[in-house]
């Protein structure tokens, strides 16, 4: 690698204003607006649990009480029949229950936690009633471990653990990073232009010197991966610490994955302007309208995309590069594992090191037909 | 030999660009491509300097063959090429040290031959201006100083002084010979049969891919019948009077446009004599009379039937 390339194909790049907007301004302002678009909702709503008061004026099930504290749905509380009726109607509590000729849910109004205790009482009645029946007409099945049974259930799916705190709209943030790591991709197409004679007259000069033209390249890709990932880091640090969106503890491992999309995103844009002839301004408007369609499809507009994309036409989804960066981090943020960020790295990584090959394979030697 | 171009054939589709092209050229020279605009020497220099694939033929430089790969060769070549190949980014000063890095690595070194060329080409006061800053006679200036600042041995300029005022135009010419001067072996192109005239040593003519003269400027313009023009301006001129200057001896032809008489006439001894006294025998009044001796154009017309700048 040529330094002298690198640090002037970098330079360029810092004066370059245009590049300046659209590969580090661009996102920020993006962020900012989606900050304002999402500060509403960004606070991560925890479950308040229903309160419920439980009668003591009459002996209720044990069964009942044991199943609602081991739910971790209520908060329970034992009082009479009387002061229950004070505090509902003063809406210290959801609801009470009582046990007179049959288990009842007294509530003052109707709404969400009056729901969720209405379902689970009814629940708990009918399964109760049931056994009670299958048991009355067999006593038997008790000596055979009926119940013991009843409470086995096997799973067929694997529980993966997840993180306790989430919150979905950080996945739009994932999205614009994955977007700004793809931008790369238009100074990449710039770059590939500067070492093909027929494109530019600067890349004729170029391939006239006795610079080789694969050394040439790669120093300036390597300069264009180093802004873009520099820029990727200053829209990480603003997200997180003056935007103050949580993006988690795996900064280390948000910050490979950037690096890893800046590479496939140089790359991927250097190819596109190695196989495509036509003039280069339309080659860079054709770039950014694709990367906004990759991001698009990895969620950034409209989140629901990139699942449905996942769940209709999963091969898109392992070769979007913007969904690979934007799956990673998702998989980073959500889950406590590393089994999918590592496999969206490795695929995204693949990519990256397909395009060069086929960068490389197509630069060696290259002379043209006409100039 | 500095170039040698061997049977060089250059096809774009069904059109010939060269046409077995030979050409040859020495060290110390300042050898010009003449040609209308399409005639092919630009991608004559595209072929030289192996950027462009050709059909056939042979291409040499400082007795080595010239391919992509032959990094010893390219070191030693510098190109000045007809568009400007600068970056908009980098100011005079960053442009010049970026091409010249290219070539020579030792920073030193490098610093003191970007300041030479920055010298050279008299660019001091605009170190640090961008290119969009500059007009187009600095922006020449400065493409040529990108092309130089590594001291070539060879210097291939192709039409350096497109679209430049005259001053400037001066400046790049006289800049021209103090490299060839200086050591440097120049291959210069241009449609301008004036520079030529003015700056080269040896030339070749193309027209369609060939080469249709070379050689010196006296050389070529041997090769043609044309001797000598003589013009007078004339204001009662008979036809029965140009049939008559016709059967002088050693008239090639004689043409009246707007009374402007030109008098073409074969190599040898001149005629302007023999002129004068017959308009001064058939009263013929006259302004101006002078004579010259054919250009570069006259060897053009001779051969192709047009004119360079058709």
């Amino acid at each position: 690698m040529s330094f002298h390339i690198f640090k002037y194909t970098f330079k360029q790049l810092i004066k370059d204003r245009m590049a300046l907007f659209w590969m580090l301004c661009f996102p920020l302002i993006l962020a900012t607006l989606f900050n304002l678009a999402f500060s509403n909702l960004m606070s991560t709503e925890s479950f308040e649990q229903v309160k419920i008061a439980l009668s003591t004026d009459h002996d209720l099930p044990e069964d009942l009480e044991s199943a609602m504290k081991e739910s971790n749905i209520f908060n329970l509380s034992y009082t009479t029949e009387t002061e229950a009726k004070e505090l509902l109607a003063n809406r210290e509590i959801s609801g009470f229950i009582k046990n007179t000729d049959e288990l009842e849910l007294i509530i003052y109004d109707s709404g969400l936690n009056q729901s969720i205790a209405k379902v689970f009482l009814d629940n708990h009645v009918q399964i109760s009633t049931t056994i009670y029946n299958i048991i009355d007409g067999n006593p038997q099945l008790i000596e055979m471990g009926f119940l013991e049974n009843l409470s086995f259930t096997e799973s067929y799916t694997e529980t993966v653990p997840v993180s306790e705190s989430m919150n979905m709209i950080v996945v739009y943030y994932f999205a614009l990073l994955a977007m700004t790591c793809l931008f790369s991709s238009i100074a990449g197409c710039y770059a590939i232009s500067l070492v093909q004679a027929n494109q530019s007259a600067v890349a004729a000069r170029v391939n006239v010197a006795p610079t080789k033209k694969l050394k040439a390249f790669l120093s300036m890709i390597s300069a264009t991966i180093c802004f873009q990932f520099i820029s990727a880091m200053i829209a990480i640090t603003y997200i997180t610490q003056i935007l103050k969106v949580d993006f988690g503890d795996r900064i280390l491992h948000i910050v490979v994955l950037c690096l890893f999309g800046c590479f496939t995103g140089t790359m991927f844009g250097a190819l596109f302007g190695l196989l495509v002839k036509l003039k280069s301004e339309v080659k860079e408007m054709l770039l950014s309208n694709i990367c906004m369609v990759l991001c698009f499809l990895s969620g950034l507009m409209v989140l629901q995309m990139k699942y449905i994309i996942q769940e209709k036409a999963p091969i898109i989804a392992y070769i979007n590069p913007a969904n690979l960066i934007t799956d990673g981090l998702y998989a980073l943020y959500y889950y406590d594992t590393f089994h999918r960020y590592f496999l969206n790295l490795t695929l995204l990584g693949s990519m990256g090191i397909a395009f060069c090959a086929i960068i490389i394979l197509v630069l060696r030697r290259q002379k043209y037909a006409s100039i | 030999m500095i170039v040698k171009i061997d049977n060089l054939v250059k096809r774009y589709g069904d059109l010939i660009a060269l046409d077995h092209l030979n050409i040859e050229i020495k060290e110390g020279e300042i050898f010009g491509l003449l040609g209308p605009n399409g005639s092919g020497k630009t991608t004559a220099i595209n072929c030289i300097l192996s950027l462009l694939k050709f059909d056939k033929g042979n291409i040499e430089i400082f007795g080595r063959e010239m391919k992509p790969t032959a990094y010893p060769i390219k070191q030693d070549i510098g190109i000045v090429m007809q568009n400007v190949a600068v970056f908009e980014e980098l100011t005079v000063y960053e442009n010049i040290d970026y091409f010249c890095g290219l070539y020579i690595k030792d920073k030193k070194k490098r610093k003191e031959l970007v300041q030479q060329a920055i010298e050279f080409v008299a660019l001091k006061d605009f170190v640090k201006f961008y290119p969009k800053k500059l007009s187009g006679g600095l922006l020449r200036r400065l493409n040529i100083a990108c092309g130089i600042a590594h001291k070539p041995k060879l210097i291939i300029l192709d039409e350096p002084t497109v679209a430049v005022d005259p001053q400037s135009r001066n400046n790049i010419l006289e800049g021209i010979k103090r490299l060839n001067e200086e050591g440097a072996t120049i291959i210069y192109t241009s449609h301008y049969m004036e520079e030529i005239e003015q700056l080269c040593s040896r030339l070749a003519i193309l027209d369609k891919g060939k080469v249709i003269a070379t050689g010196t400027k006296q050389e070529v313009k041997g090769m043609i019948s044309l001797g000598e023009k003589i013009v007078i301006e004339t204001f009662n001129l008979k036809e029965e009077h140009i049939e008559k200057i016709r059967e002088i001896p050693n008239v090639i032809d004689v043409e009246l446009k707007e009374n402007i008489l030109t008098i073409k006439q074969k190599s040898g001894a001149s005629n302007l004599v023999n002129i004068t006294s017959f308009i001064a025998n058939h009263d013929i009044s006259y302004g101006k009379i002078y004579s010259e001796l054919p250009t570069l154009n006259d060897v053009f017309l001779e051969i192709t039937g047009k004119e360079l700048r058709d």
